[in-house]
């Protein structure tokens, strides 16, 4: 009510606007008291820029910085954006991998099928499943390793360029591979090659038929 | 405070250039410290680096200006001193007004001892004679750069509070300086 002072605690202090200038940073006026005036003083030079020794720790807080930039520490940023997107690109980059490792598997798989190329029981496999020709097999019932197999191992270790030539060249030079897979391989595929005499292993596992 | 350049500054940074960084470090870092050796005087260097490990994890997400750079970056500090504190089993603080310890600052030979040191340890010593979230809070007010609005975020008070116990810190201050005749 006018006329009626109020007591001082229920109003504003004399000296606020003065205390609010101190916390905002400002120049007070000229008849601020001195106390207040060397308090502002001194809470301004705490602001100040750095003086000498006041900045330790920079080297730690630089080399944390570094390390969090740099491309191979992903560490460092656990649980950023960036770095979630960066493993979902190299997720997505290893998936893409398997996928086109599976479908080169495959057709690779089945053209090996259909060339009758593959070892007997996995070419048997693949002509119950995939239609691809049957596994030949040898005089004694046993399947047999594919020609082309049986041509590749022939030569000694000592003539591999021999050898593939006689892979290449069907007539003449197969002898001497022929030779060269009896000494170096006793077992089924040589004695195949003992009733071609040298002769074009289709042919050769043909007339064993 | 680096003012119209932090934009920029804080872009730079967050692109990864240490030239940024340090300019925003070497800005924030003396007040920090300041700040620290008022709520954690036995570990201020040591918290401060945890403060910083922290702030440059998160430096990329962060937008803002810089009055809010600032203020996370002291939110993060004083979460930090708290971990620390509490690590350390540290004691409870008990208000320099109800101990006595006041007049015993007033006494001549403390009041000599603090009129030599015309520095900001003599600033941070008047400080320390504060109840702690009055010092705590003029730190953040006068030396961080912070508004009443965003310091009471960070102590988890009021703005009105706030802005009492900042008046009641420098009334005390004041009086302090006036009493001991100190020249800060």
């Amino acid at each position: 009510m006018p006329g009626i002072p109020l007591p001082s605690w229920l109003g504003p202090e004399p000296d606020e606007p003065l205390l609010d200038m101190v916390l905002a940073g400002q120049t007070l006026p000229g008849d601020a008291p001195q106390g207040i005036v060397t308090m502002a003083d001194g809470l301004a030079n705490l602001a100040a820029p750095a003086g000498p020794g006041e900045l330790p720790g920079e080297a730690a807080a630089l080399t944390a910085f570094k390390r969090s930039v740099s491309p191979g520490s992903l560490s460092a940023v656990a649980g950023t954006a960036g770095t979630r997107r960066r493993r979902v690109a190299a997720g997505g980059r290893v998936r893409l991998a398997a996928v086109l490792a599976a479908v080169g598997i495959v057709l690779g798989g089945t053209a090996a099928a259909y060339a009758g190329a593959l070892p007997a029981p996995v070419q048997e496999l693949a002509h119950h499943v995939l239609g691809a020709p049957a596994a030949r097999h040898s005089s004694d019932g046993h399947p047999r390793t594919p020609p082309s197999h049986a041509a590749r191992t022939g030569p000694q270790p000592g003539e591999r360029g021999r050898g593939s030539l006689e892979h290449a060249a069907p007539h003449g030079i197969a002898k001497n591979g022929a030779k060269n897979a009896h000494s170096a391989h006793p077992g089924k595929p040589v004695r195949q090659r003992q009733g071609g005499h040298g002769r074009n292993p289709k042919k050769s596992s043909r007339l064993n038929r | 405070m680096l003012g119209p350049a932090f934009p920029a500054t804080l872009a730079d940074a967050q692109g990864g250039d240490e030239l940024a960084f340090a300019a925003i470090f070497r800005d924030v870092q003396p007040v920090l410290l300041r700040y620290l050796h008022m709520i954690a005087p036995a570990a201020a260097e040591d918290v401060a680096a945890e403060t910083w490990l922290q702030v440059v994890a998160g430096l990329t997400g962060f937008s803002g200006e810089e009055r809010a750079f600032r203020a996370w970056l002291f939110t993060i500090a004083r979460h930090r001193a708290a971990d620390w504190g509490r690590a350390r089993g540290r004691r409870p603080t008990v208000p320099l007004v109800d101990s006595g310890a006041i007049e015993m600052l007033l006494a001549p030979d403390t009041a000599d001892v603090v009129i030599e040191r015309i520095s900001t340890r003599a600033v941070l010593s008047a400080l320390a004679t504060l109840p702690r979230d009055q010092g705590e809070i003029i730190m953040l007010r006068v030396v961080a750069g912070l508004d009443a609005a965003d310091v009471a975020r960070i102590v988890g008070k009021s703005s009105g509070a706030v802005r009492v116990a900042a008046h009641r810190g420098l009334r005390r201050l004041a009086d302090v300086v006036d009493r001991s005749g100190v020249t800060l």
